[in-house]
């Protein structure tokens, strides 16, 4: 029976695959696009095809018309196939402007194997090289069609995926009558327009216009384009037998756990050595701790991505004998030595990056990252081994405030990945004044998840050329123009230590002997300027440091409505601000700290030079 | 080396694979403990055999049915790597080696790599051949293979391991007539060893630069293969590291090498491994194939009776330019034209830079002019040794052509304009010229470049508005090889493509708003003209009746972060002379006027740079004006220190607060 099912998708496939796809005459005349001698695309369809097994197809229709500049080919000649989402079918026909046309099939593509010297995959690239075929004007119409081999991924269509000016969009969803759609609509007010064809119903939103924006505002979300998001309203499991219904992040959970188990039960050899790594330590999170130390140190960051390796990690034996692996394997390592001494920690699923807004409504997978969760005594702890960098229970900076999929079976869940509250930047300074500016040194301390990118550098450096990256990270999170005259570091358990004698040039103002100051002259990467536009409407998060602690000493300056009797300043300011991601209240508390904040940080104070006694 | 290659297939015999033997001891435990980072600072890893062998000898395999026998090339490769981190581990931990299949599926050529690890404790742990993966990178549409990719993860690596690799590529039936070998690496190298044997009939000539450094090969009888000569062994030791650093000569430049010419092939040729010998076979080969016909001509909009038989340059840059704006450039171009197919080329309007000179020294031909194809090796790839001759050295061709006496060479790199100038790359470079009789190296007459050769100027109009937000007009213009560096950045990208990327830029260095963007269009003109307007990113600071602000700048904070280095290892060498102009004016907002002492500056570099900061009041317009010209573009590494300090000084004196003060 399984079999039969499997033959019937196939045949369906192949005839959709032998089909001729393209456009009619009368519905290119239809399109209306403006005149540019820019490439456009002028039609541009996406389609999803669930079946009544809940298997998934995804085909891509587009109609580009060539612009002057032809050497710049488009991304639509560009198709990928890899193990996850596999080719099927592809078409493609140049309409050139004189009127003669051309079609290609999946036999004239090339392709180009993707895996090299970091990562080995199953992923290709295939291309057609119709780029030295086409002028301006030219038609160039592009079908593929891919079979979503792990549909419980979900669908998801941003409109930035075409990544090009474009007109008359769709994307449409087309399911078995009987289920019905959950889906969510993103950055846009679109809605479906809701028919019946046969069997099936489908979902089509339409877009008029789409062109990719380069924002400016660098505390905007970056997923800012349109986009549909839609969960798989069945899935045959094991066909056809079972059916599951992905239609929440529990189902979403029960499913990605069953697809990996077979790789993440722990062998003997694997509790021998979690017995080993433990030997001695009396809590579980001492427990965990060692487990992380020694997956940390003795594994390194590799990309080996066969068999669906972009979805499923390698087992557990391979993880732990090649002593190499990506995320998801540094996580199964963990997880499967922490279980095997008896602990209950959880996979759990995360985005790494910050700035795009993760949608819980929809169990739809918005992941590029895996962690372990553990909960110890109603703390929830993160252990992300990748590369080699994490401290034991944090996580690093670009996950702070995320929300994660913690995996257990029929319990998965969204939790946020909180904030570490020992975060900090502390800065101690201690300078003297000079006519270029201040002279002095500096310690600056980095605690917790802002440690962990400079013990990743180190790491990954050797010494000269580490120096030369904290030079860089001093100009881009410090100073701008800071002259670094020599420079030392340290590592502590959970702060990284970075002292230098420097000279910060024009950080004073001078007018007729008296200077200025103010903390953004001194530190004028640290906080944003007010040129940075803060539209409330569009903020989202806050990519500055957030904890900050200012202590410094000018040794031969001092306010100068201070007696005579009191050389010197001592400059304290701390501050905390939310990070973001925002909601609206939380917006409104950013919005008011800030501007306090913000309004101390640029307040200038009047100096005179005056020597300590 | 196409043409030298000898498919021959004449006998058959089988391919042995060895057995997972390495060639090479792992080294002692006494060199193992002298190698740790403290003895070696600031370095990643130290290399402590680098042993490169090459072999031609007779082999014979069978081939459905048939006895093939033919010479194939056997290139072996053993590194002994002592790794200090994870930096080294990400160096050489991963193994990627890329090799072609002439013929398919049916004569594969060979390919084997053993590799193992040292563990300090001294256990070693070998490679399993399941890690190894062979797979094919680029096929035919029916599935042949034309390329192979070998690659592998080695398991288990951790900072102070040893790591060994050895592998060894085997191409059949082929034979290359000369081979470069290079001694250094990126990582400093301990012993580096090279092997070369020729069959025993071959006449070849063995040439090591610089000589004295080098010395005299070992010459051995070491193969036991039929007809295989004698092998010649050199071994050097302690060679530094070279790494790729921003402004440094090429890495071939740098390193020891040795290479040989076979001057005659045993029995299958008559090979003569000198200038001459490979020109002349070049020239029958590629150069002598087909001809531009009178309706191609005409397609570029050249008419045979048009042409003067008096020439002039004008015209030769308007053939030029035709062949550019009619053909798509490929952005990378092989040494060999694809001169059989010239109405291929016509038909897709597609090319590379040796198929444009091809065309265009065909058309030149025609006209009847005297003209010549050359080799080109620019100075991006760096020098190329007349005492080592092969095609190897060259990755183009272009076009010599002579007019009443005067040269002028033509190259079809994507760096260079529609309309033709010569790039920096080729300002000083040497060319061989092809004739039938042979090759002729020419030393080119090209003028010297001046600091106005290599030029880019940034020029920000500021003016206050009402409120005295900053508002910022500026121009940047590329010439030289900053225009070139442009081009060759942007090279496949549309124009919106490339805006963006500007506006990118100018967002991270001078501007908080781009507001208008506007590129020329340079691919045809000589000049890069960028033109925007914006929001500067300082905004006033106003302190009682005054307000201050400073000037931002994004080419010398470019320039400096790009050659910015904690360690810099090498000599610096820029492309030519060079000059960097930056201006501001400043329209005094009403009622304010500039109250910040200002002084001329001057800094230098021992007559190699300049630098000059000066400041002018024009009625109510403040005139700011930054130069940096390189007079030298040579700047030895122990001047290094006093580069940055020049950089320093000039950008301190840039970002000095400008204070205006309420009338």
């Amino acid at each position: 029976m399984r079999k039969q099912a499997r033959l019937v998708f196939l045949i369906g496939l192949l005839l959709l695959a032998c089909k001729q796809v393209f456009l009619d005459q009368a519905t290119i005349s239809s399109l209306t696009v403006p005149e540019t001698r820019h490439h456009q695309v002028i039609y541009f369809d996406k389609r999803f095809t669930v079946d009544e097994f809940g298997r998934l197809t995804i085909a891509t229709h587009s109609l580009l018309q060539v612009g002057e500049d032809v050497k710049s080919a488009p991304e639509l000649f560009y198709i990928f196939d890899g193990s996850v989402e596999k080719l099927i079918d592809f078409q493609a026909r140049i309409a050139h402007a004189t009127g003669a046309s051309k079609t290609y099939d999946k036999s004239d593509l090339l392709t180009q194997d993707l895996s090299n010297k970091q990562i080995i995959s199953e992923l290709q690239l295939k291309f057609l090289p119709i780029a030295e075929a086409c002028s301006r004007g030219d038609l160039v119409e592009v079908f593929t069609l891919h079979e979503q081999r792990l549909p419980p991924l979900g669908m998801r269509f941003s409109l930035a995926e075409i990544n090009n000016d474009a007109h008359n969009i769709s994307c449409s969803i087309q399911l078995p009558a009987a289920d019905s759609l959950q889906f969510q609509v993103k950055n846009c007010n679109a809605s479906p327009k809701i028919t019946s064809q046969g069997r099936s119903r489908i979902y089509q939103f339409t877009w008029d216009h789409y062109s990719p924006v380069i924002s400016d505002n660098i505390f905007e979300k970056r997923n800012r384009a349109p986009e549909v998001l839609a969960s798989m309203p069945r899935y045959n499991i094991d066909a056809p037998r079972r059916t599951i219904s992905i239609s929440n992040w529990r189902d979403f959970g029960n499913w990605y756990l069953e697809l990996i188990t077979p790789r993440i039960i722990p062998d003997d050899q694997v509790k021998r050595l979690a017995s080993t790594i433990t030997a001695g330590k009396m809590t579980p999170r001492a427990k965990m701790d060692a487990i992380f130390e020694y997956c940390q140190r003795t594994i390194r960051y590799e990309q080996v991505y066969l068999e669906k390796g972009e979805v499923v990690p390698n087992t557990i034996t391979n993880v732990l004998s090649r002593k190499f692996g990506d995320c998801k394997d540094y996580a199964v390592a963990i997880y499967g030595l922490a279980s095997s001494v008896g602990l209950n920690p959880h996979l759990a699923l995360c985005y790494r990056g910050r700035g795009l807004e993760f949608y819980p409504q929809m169990a739809v997978s918005q992941f590029n990252h895996m962690l372990v969760h553990f909960e110890d005594n109603g703390t929830d702890l993160w252990y992300d081994a990748t590369n080699r960098i994490g401290l034991p229970g944090i996580t690093t900076i670009d996950l702070m405030n995320q929300t994660a999929l913690v995996l257990e079976k029929n319990n998965s869940r969204l939790i946020k990945v909180s904030e570490c509250p020992a975060n900090k930047l502390a800065i101690d300074g201690q300078f003297k004044y000079s006519n270029r500016g201040l002279v002095g040194e500096l310690k600056i301390s980095l605690f917790a998840q802002y440690a962990i990118d400079l013990f990743y550098a180190e790491n990954y450096t050797n010494r000269a050329e580490f120096i030369k990256v904290l030079v860089e990270w001093l100009n881009r999170n410090i100073n701008k123009e800071i002259m670094v005259q020599s420079v030392d570091y340290r590592k502590e358990a959970l702060c990284f230590i970075v002292q230098i004698k420097c000279e910060i040039p024009n950080s004073v103002l001078e007018i007729d002997g008296l200077k200025y100051l103010s903390l953004a002259r001194i530190f004028n990467r640290m906080f944003p300027g007010p040129d940075q536009k803060m539209d409330a409407n569009k903020l989202f998060y806050f990519p500055f440091y957030n904890r900050v602690d200012i202590n410094l000493n000018l040794l031969n300056l001092s306010l100068s409505d201070r007696p005579a009797s009191q050389p010197g300043f001592l400059w304290h300011y701390d501050y905390e601000l939310p990070a973001g991601p925002f909601d609206a209240n939380q917006k409104s508390i950013f919005l008011t700290k800030f501007e306090a904040i913000s309004r101390e940080f640029h307040r200038t104070q009047k100096f005179i030079e005056r020597e300590a006694l | 080396m196409k043409a030298h290659r000898l498919f021959l297939i004449l006998i058959i015999s089988v391919t042995v694979s060895s057995a997972q033997k390495f060639v090479r001891n792992l080294p002692s435990e006494n060199l193992c403990q002298q190698l740790t980072p403290e003895n070696c600072k600031n370095v990643d890893a130290v290399i402590v055999l680098k042993e490169q062998s090459f072999l031609i000898r007779e082999t014979n395999i069978e081939y459905q049915g048939l006895l093939l026998h033919g010479p194939s090339t056997t290139r072996t490769v053993i590194m002994i790597v002592k790794l200090f981190n994870e930096a080294a581990i990400k160096r050489y931990g991963s193994f990627e080696y890329v090799y072609p299949e002439y013929f398919g599926r049916d004569l594969p050529n060979g390919f084997e790599v053993k590799a193992r690890v040292m563990k300090p404790d001294r256990k070693i742990k070998v490679l399993s051949k399941n890690e190894i993966k062979n797979i094919v990178v680029s096929a035919t549409s029916d599935g042949t293979p034309l390329a192979r990719k070998v690659l592998f993860k080695m398991p288990d690596l951790a900072p102070g391991d040893i790591l060994q690799i050895e592998y060894q590529f085997t191409e059949v039936f082929a034979r290359s007539s000369s081979a470069i070998f290079f001694y250094n690496d990126e990582d400093y190298v301990l012993f580096s060893n090279l092997y070369i044997t020729l069959p025993m009939e071959d006449k070849a000539r063995y040439i090591s630069l610089p000589e004295a450094r080098i010395g005299q090969p070992i010459i051995q009888q070491i193969s036991k293969d039929f007809g295989a000569g004698k092998t010649y062994v050199w071994m050097l030791r302690d060679l530094n590291a070279i790494p790729d650093e921003p402004y440094s000569r090429p890495f071939a430049d740098q390193s020891l090498i040795t290479a040989f010419i076979v001057e005659k092939q045993g029995k299958y040729g008559n090979y003569q491994g000198d200038w001459n010998s490979i020109a002349k076979n070049f020239y029958e080969n590629y150069l002598n194939q087909d001809e531009v016909s009178s309706e191609q001509l005409e397609s570029l909009g050249f008419l045979e009776d048009t042409i003067a038989v008096a020439m002039d340059f004008n015209q030769v840059d308007r053939l030029y330019r035709s062949l550019r704006k009619n053909f798509i450039l490929r952005e990378f171009s092989s040494l060999y034209p694809a001169s059989k197919g010239i109405k291929n080329i016509f038909k897709e309007r597609k090319a590379d830079a040796s198929d444009l000179a091809y065309i265009m020294f065909k058309i030149l031909q025609r006209w009847q002019q005297d003209v010549h194809i050359v080799w080109i090796r620019d100075q991006r790839q760096g020098m190329y040794e007349e005492s080592i001759p092969s095609e190897l050295w060259f990755n183009r061709l272009g076009v010599l052509i002579n007019i009443q006496g005067q040269e002028k060479l033509y190259d079809f790199d994507p760096c260079i304009p529609t309309r033709y100038v010569v790039p920096w790359f080729l300002r000083t470079s040497r060319v061989v010229e092809i004739t039938e009789g042979g090759g002729i190296h020419k030393q080119l007459k090209i003028p010297a470049a001046s600091v106005q050769d290599n030029q880019c100027i940034e020029a920000h109009h500021l003016r206050f508005d009402s409120s005295l937000v900053l508002k910022d007009s500026l121009k940047l213009s590329y010439r030289g090889a900053f225009a070139e560096k442009f081009r060759g950045e942007h090279y496949g990208e549309d124009e919106r493509q490339i805006v963006q990327s500007i506006k990118s830029d100018l967002l991270a260095s001078c501007f908080t708003v781009a507001e208008t963007t506007y590129v020329n269009n340079f691919w045809d003109d000589n000049e890069v003209e960028i033109f925007s307007c914006g929001v500067d990113q300082t905004q006033p600071e106003s302190v009682d009746n005054f307000f201050a602000f400073k000037l931002k700048n994004k080419l010398l904070d470019e320039f400096k972060n790009a050659i910015f280095s904690t360690v810099r290892r090498s000599d610096i060498m820029f492309d030519g002379p060079f000059q960097m102009r930056l201006t501001w004016t400043i329209a005094l907002p009403p009622g304010y006027f500039i109250s910040s002492k200002i002084d001329k500056q001057k800094f230098g570099l021992e007559g190699k740079m300049a630098s000059e900061i000066s400041f002018q009041l024009n009625k109510n317009v403040l005139e700011i004006s930054a130069n940096l010209n390189c007079s030298d573009p040579y700047i030895p590494l122990r001047l290094y220190p006093k580069l940055i300090q020049l950089l320093d000084d000039l950008l301190r004196e840039i970002n000095r607060d400008l204070v205006f003060k309420r009338i």
